[in-house]
């Protein structure tokens, strides 16, 4: 059997601990790394002999280089790991409220823009003013729209000449019901009506997450240990 | 069990650098004197690295007579006060364990 040196020791000791800290991100690795070894040269020169046994004994106290990094991954972990966990399904609702208040109204007309606003006003992500925001900001949503918008448009059912009392053609008037809105005022304002939902809903999911992210943030860094 | 272990040895940690600075193999084994403190020595890096990160440590370098300098640890003004909560809290959690602890026996 080889009795090994206690340097020879350190260093296989300092060879597996940087083996295993490449799991670790770079500074805390350096870290670690550097600490234990400033810790087991103090070790070998307050030992009464610095000899393979007093290495052995320092190198027992110290724990495993597989111990170490867990300890390190614990201390990285339990401050990251609730961000993780919180974030994700903390605007999973919002998106659900603004798709309904928008797209939902179409495929699924009144229904899916109620529960759009049902999702609106239990979230706890937006204050009162922008819940009212993304009620009124077309009442009924994007399919009332598209029902404001047929509505205005006329049906024609023909012409009907008009003739004199001897049976003379004077002209012909088109048969219309409805009314129509002319090109230069209806096409802004239709594009104004339909953005401006898209544009809230926008606004509203990200003020959302925002805040959502922010709120998770702050928990975990005030995390206690334990 | 190593879970409350771990969480209050940071503030042992604290509290012995609340009466004098010291450096880290020193601090180790002051640690690892009391029963049932620490049971591997090398996790109390870091720990230490946290404490540094989070405000509640300082270090500094200072030149040793006898062999290379060493790095020694300090609390700061936040981890003063962190122990100090941390110290109120203690005693009034303890009294409730001991009391629920008191009644099984």
């Amino acid at each position: 059997m080889v009795v090994e040196s206690g340097d020879e020791l350190v260093r296989q000791y300092m060879a597996r601990l940087e083996r295993e800290a490449a799991a670790l991100p770079a500074d805390r690795r350096g870290d670690l790394v550097s600490g234990i070894s400033e810790h087991l040269a103090e070790a070998r020169a307050a030992a009464a002999d610095d000899d393979a046994a007093a290495v052995r004994d320092a190198l027992s106290r110290l724990g495993s280089p597989t111990e170490l990094v867990n300890a390190e991954l614990e201390e990285i972990g339990a401050h990251r790991l609730p961000m993780i966990v919180a974030a994700v399904p903390g605007t999973g609702r919002e998106l659900a409220a603004v798709l309904l208040l928008t797209a939902g109204s179409v495929v699924v007309p009144l229904l899916g823009w109620l529960v759009g606003v049902v999702l609106l006003w239990t979230s706890r992500w937006w204050r009162t003013s922008e819940k009212w925001l993304g009620t009124l900001v077309w009442p009924g949503g994007s399919f009332a729209l598209l029902l404001a918008f047929t509505l205005p448009s006329a049906s024609c059912t023909g012409t009907q000449e008009l003739t004199s009392s001897d049976g003379r053609v004077h002209g012909a008037v088109k048969m219309c019901e409805g009314f129509t809105v002319t090109p230069w005022l209806g096409i802004p304002v239709a594009l104004l009506l339909f953005g401006a939902p898209i544009a809230v809903a926008i606004v509203l999911y990200q003020r959302a997450r925002r805040r959502a992210t922010a709120a998770v943030q702050d928990q975990a860094t005030s995390l206690s240990p334990w | 069990m190593s879970q409350l272990r771990r969480g209050v040895l940071e503030y042992c940690v604290l509290s012995l650098l609340a009466r004098e600075r010291l450096y880290a193999f020193d601090l180790v084994r002051r640690l690892s004197e009391v029963e049932g403190m620490v049971t591997s020595e090398g996790t109390v890096y870091p720990l230490l690295s946290r404490l540094r990160r989070v405000g509640w440590v300082d270090t500094d370098w200072v030149e040793s007579t006898n062999g290379p300098p060493r790095r020694y640890y300090v609390l700061t003004d936040a981890g003063r006060e962190a122990l100090g909560a941390f110290s109120r809290e203690w005693r009034q959690f303890r009294r409730g364990v001991d009391q629920l602890l008191g009644e099984g026996s």
